[in-house]
């Protein structure tokens, strides 16, 4: 019984004290050799050229003499890219899938060059032994590399527009980042709406592509007016059904420069939504996505199915032969229930001088498996208490009444 | 047969006992020099498990898709077995499931130099599991994972701090860790004695890596340690000094520092920044903490926060990545850091580098991981016999399911079919009832509805309760609801039947308020014309609310105590709690209210089968909860202004 007692104590003793099968590189020392300033926040790097050196490192401090290929990425604002482009999947990071582009001999390789993808913010190579058999899973990264942060038209605008698809309109280059924005050279960045449940932001130094929807689910902590502090608005960028977001938000008032003047609203007329198969004229419209823009002259449409499901009706215009039209390409889909208080349910024909509010559109494939596309436009006027005293409100009845067809 | 003296069998175990020891302990080798290096350290992660122990039917919305929760990947003969393309949506693929998480921990183990596996809290509640065992199977399944330690959640006090403590000393066998709570040093010996099992924190030596983790509990949905002399015996401390205190106490003995929080994002971003507006607090940032790992909200943050801390003159002074990774087992989480060692702990500190977070799917793809999944097998035969758990009684034909959130933010289908349940009750027979939309837990799916999913979906063990309120303090009720409800992005926290108001959310002059109170059914036609929830068609024939009525009113248990911040039922003297179960309530009333499938919605159930089909039969003996039955109807009308 004593003896099972020490056996016992012994076992646990040594259960206890034995660590871990340890072999091969524990860490991979990552030095950059050029350029020789890695940049700073306040004087980021122009050149995206980077030179380095690599050595494995043992248990015990020393360079393991061994042979192995190394997989490399870049990390910036939050995630990593594979081989310095788009981000790793679950199928080939680590899998042994693709071509390891690193190959050290006797535990060293020196004088690597590569070229540095369009990064933002403070970006880190990223080296692991795990694409071999037997991968000690030693990982290694680079001191950061300081690189500007996005502005909004960054994450809004689309990395090639001759190859934007206009059809769904989902297209930030920086889906799935943990963004970190900054204003733009003079500009500022002033909130314009506050809804119940996200707010927008436009950037006033930015002449496209300057303003942003940013979804917080609970009541925003803003106010129209606000200036956001430049690097201070974080949050993860997603795709909406079509519609560029900033998720669960951080951000700090400038508080001895708000309430700021608002950006006037973007003039348009019902003929600039009619793209058609017209990827410039699209283009623009995806540049003025969450941005305040105003229609002049309209007719309330009778409520139709859309009311009936989603509390939407529809803002006739005017064709050329001068009648308000209901159809698809002659009229706004136009939301406010629930916010803008004496329109709804619409009451057909109430002549509209003025509509005003935050351009949302929704777009994307009807299904994962018809692939066809949809594509609509919502005009979101704006609560008048939301908005700074004297500012007029958003939907301005002419007083008289029309005709909608 | 000869046997050993005991003298001579005692020298030989020791002698195996020594051998054996000093065979072991060759093994061991020095500390590994990580003076200057980058190191990894990796960190799985899960959170709010809430006993989803066993895979769970469920269809993933878009965010769930976008985080690699694809119904498609399971729709084949492997993953289900019986699954017919030509009704996609019957196939019953499942999620969650505790032995496929335990397959992924040790599958990405196995692919870390250095892993510690935490867990945010919440392991409680959710399932039928917990009702039948008290969370013994919870705590018995995480340890046989090797959990390495888990925060202590809100939920693990459901039923009762000394439950908690029983399971705790017989089934964890890892540390659970609640810094912020000072638990009573009862010396009455019937009093729970957590104090003696929930730990501040815990320091890990990772094969040369040592790390810290501070243990968070939750206190903003624990409202009852609040209160002085609460029956759980927990006092709350403040939550950036605790933090501090133990990052101070931490900070030079370790690398690494990560707070294990189920305090809730807004808290833990609070935690990791200061100066976020300037109407909160300007104290200085805290300083110290490398990572916060999260719960309580459900949420997945991919990729994690990263929170800059700054100082008063803006300058950035350090950074805390935040990451929170799901709920009720459909993810696993996986955070690399990449540690940059101190070449001279006396001098400078040890950071984190950079990071890389993952999330896996625990889908039908992943397999059961066997040793976890023989622990779970008798608790799962019996629950099944203990609940009944198979037995269908009712029928979502779809094609939309029964959601317990509307779109409109205002009343919901199933709220509205709980609360009927509630108010027409045989011995409860209100004049309205009222319950928090946060205690129906999920959605009704489309397909049957059996024991299994009422558990789910409520898995709480509340009552019905009767309380007799006046008119004024039905009014306070409801503005109490719509100040909640405009705190969380003007999603009513309350469903309702009897009873119909504008939850008026802004109002520059009078704040969120509610307004124009009916008390019958169908009162729309009742709200003034110019209301936006105005019926033109019908007569009136609700009574508005009387300021000196009196009104019997079905809630239940939870917010009849003050659960949810309802004070003004708390405070009332006339409660009654019926003890009927509201799980029971709802059941009855499917079954006996709502009337069966139709030949047409059968016919779209069973496409292949005829009238005599089980399929068929089955199908026209459940009831048939479609699109008509307790439908949102603007009872409880969101309004701004």
């Amino acid at each position: 019984m004593r003896g099972a007692a020490v056996l016992l104590v012994a076992l646990l003793a040594c259960v206890e004290q034995k660590g871990p099968v340890r072999s091969g590189a524990q860490s991979i020392h990552l030095n950059i050799t050029a350029p020789q300033s890695l940049g700073t926040r306040d004087q980021p790097l122009q050149s995206r050229n980077v030179t380095f050196d690599v050595d494995l490192i043992g248990p015990d401090g020393k360079v393991v003499p061994v042979d192995r290929d190394l997989e490399l990425y870049t990390w910036f604002l939050g995630t990593l890219g594979r081989n310095l482009g788009p981000a790793p999947s679950d199928l080939s990071r680590c899998r042994g899938v693709l071509p390891a582009p690193i190959h050290v001999t006797q535990g060293s390789a020196k004088n690597i060059s590569v070229t540095l993808p369009l990064a933002y913010g403070p970006v880190n190579l990223w080296l692991e032994d795990c694409h071999d058999p037997g991968a000690s899973w030693a990982v290694g990264a680079s001191d950061p590399l300081w690189f500007p942060y996005p502005t909004i038209q960054n994450v809004q605008q689309p990395l090639d527009l001759a190859t934007f698809d206009y059809r769904i309109f989902a297209d930030s280059p920086l889906e799935n980042k943990q963004v970190q924005i900054d204003t733009s050279p003079g500009g500022q960045m002033v909130v314009t709406s506050v809804f119940a449940q996200f707010y927008t932001v436009t950037d006033t130094g930015l002449s496209s592509f300057s303003s942003l929807d940013v979804y917080s689910f609970s009541k925003p902590r803003v106010q129209v007016g606000d200036v956001i502090v430049g690097q201070s608005l974080t949050g993860a960028i997603s795709e909406f059904v079509g519609m560029t977001e900033l998720n669960f938000p951080l951000q700090r008032i400038d508080v001895a420069h708000s309430p700021a003047p608002l950006p006037p609203p973007v003039q348009m007329t019902i003929a600039d939504f009619n793209y058609g198969a017209d990827a410039a004229k699209a283009a623009r419209l995806e540049s003025l996505e969450a941005s305040v823009v105003e229609l002049r002259d309209g007719c309330v449409c009778p409520a139709d199915s859309s009311y009936d499901q989603f509390q939407e009706w529809k803002l006739a215009f005017k064709t050329t032969t001068g009648n308000y039209n209901c159809g698809r390409n002659y009229s706004m889909t136009m939301s406010t229930a629930g916010v803008v208080v004496g329109w709804d349910p619409p009451q057909a024909g109430r002549h509209v001088q003025v509509a005003r509010g935050v351009l949302v559109n929704l777009a994307g494939l009807a299904s994962k498996t018809s692939g066809n596309p949809f594509s609509f436009f919502v005009l979101h006027p704006r609560n008048s208490s939301t908005l700074p005293a004297g500012t007029p409100p958003d939907l301005v009845d002419a007083g008289d009444t029309c005709t909608p067809m | 047969m000869r046997y050993a003296s005991p003298l001579k069998m005692d020298r030989q175990l020791v002698l195996g006992s020594a051998l054996a020891f000093f065979a072991a302990c060759t093994v061991e080798r020095a500390a590994p020099d990580l003076r200057g290096q980058d190191v990894r350290l990796t960190i799985l992660h899960t959170a709010d498990i809430h006993s989803r122990l066993v895979p769970y039917r469920f269809a993933p919305g878009s965010i769930d898709q976008a985080l690699g929760l694809d119904p498609t990947r399971c729709h084949s003969a492997t993953y289900c077995p019986g699954f017919d393309m030509t009704n996609p949506s019957r196939c019953d693929c499942d999620f969650g499931g505790i032995a496929r998480i335990a397959t992924i921990i040790k599958r990405e183990r196995s692919h870390a130099a250095r892993s510690l596996h935490l867990d945010s809290g919440d392991a409680f509640e959710g399932a039928p599991i917990f009702n039948v065992f008290a969370g013994e199977a919870e705590f018995r399944t995480l340890s046989a994972l090797g959990l390495d330690a888990a925060a202590l959640g809100n939920h693990e006090f459901d039923k009762g701090a000394t439950n908690l403590e029983l399971q705790m000393r017989k089934w964890a066998a890892y540390p659970i860790l609640a810094a912020n709570y000072n638990f009573y040093d009862s010396k009455d010996p019937s009093a729970p004695k957590l104090g003696t099992l929930v730990q501040p924190f815990v320091i890990f030596n990772v094969d040369g890596v040592k790390v810290g983790v501070i243990g968070m509990g939750n206190i903003s949905s624990l409202e009852s340690i609040l209160y002085g002399g609460n029956t759980l015996g927990v006092q709350p401390m403040d939550t950036r000094q605790t933090i501090q205190y133990h990052v101070n106490v931490l900070r030079g003995q370790v690398d690494v520092v990560i707070v294990l929080s189920h305090l809730g994002l807004d808290e833990d971003e609070g935690v990791a920044a200061s100066m976020i507006l300037p109407d909160q607090n300007q104290e200085a940032a805290l300083d110290g903490v490398d990572v916060i790992l999260g719960g309580h909200l459900h949420i997945v943050l991919n990729p994690p926060k990263i929170i800059e801390r700054v100082d008063a003159t803006g300058k950035v002074t350090g950074r805390t990545i935040l990451a929170h990774s799901g709920a009720f087992a459909k993810y696993v989480g996986r955070l690399d850091l990449v540690v940059h060692m101190t070449e001279d702990p006396q001098k400078t500190r040890s950071y984190v580098k950079t990071f890389d977070y993952q999330v896996f799917p625990v889908d039908g793809t992943v397999p059961p991981d066997a040793d976890v999944e023989n622990i779970l097998e008798p608790y799962v035969i019996a629950a099944n016999r203990n609940l009944d758990l198979t037995r269908e009684f009712g029928e979502i034909p779809g094609p939309s399911k029964v959601v317990r959130n509307d779109p409109s933010g205002g009343d919901s289908q199933l709220g509205n079919l709980v609360t009927a349940s509630m108010r027409f009750r045989q011995g409860v027979e209100a004049d309205f009832a009222v319950t928090n939309s946060l205690g129906i837990r999920a959605d009704f799916e489309v397909g049957p509805l059996n024991t299994e999913q009422m558990y789910n979906v409520f898995p709480f063990d509340n009552t019905i309760a009767t309380v007799f309120l006046s008119g004024d303090e039905t009014q306070e009720m409801f503005n109490f609801v719509a100040r909640k409800t405009a705190d969380r992005g003007c999603r009513t926290q309350a469903q309702v039947s009897g009873v119909w108001f504008d939850l008026v959310c802004s109002d520059p002059q009078k704040g969120p308020h509610a307004e124009n109170i009916f008390i019958g059914d169908h009162c729309g036609h009742c709200r003034p014309p110019t209301d936006p929830g105005y019926d033109p068609n019908g007569t009136c024939r609700c009574a508005p609310l009387n300021p000196f009525g009196s009104y019997k009113v079905a809630v239940n248990d939870y917010i009849a105590n003050g659960g949810s911040g309802f004070i003004v039922l708390q405070r009332n003297t006339t409660k009654f709690n019926t003890g009927i179960s509201l799980r029971d309530a709802m059941i009855d009333y499917i079954d006996t209210s709502i009337p069966p499938c139709q030949a047409a919605a059968c016919q779209a159930l069973c496409p292949n089968s005829g009238v005599d089909s089980a399929c068929y039969r089955a199908c026209e003996s459940k009831a048939c909860i479609d699109a008509a039955a307790e439908p949102h109807d603007g009872r409880i009308n969101i309004v701004f202004r």
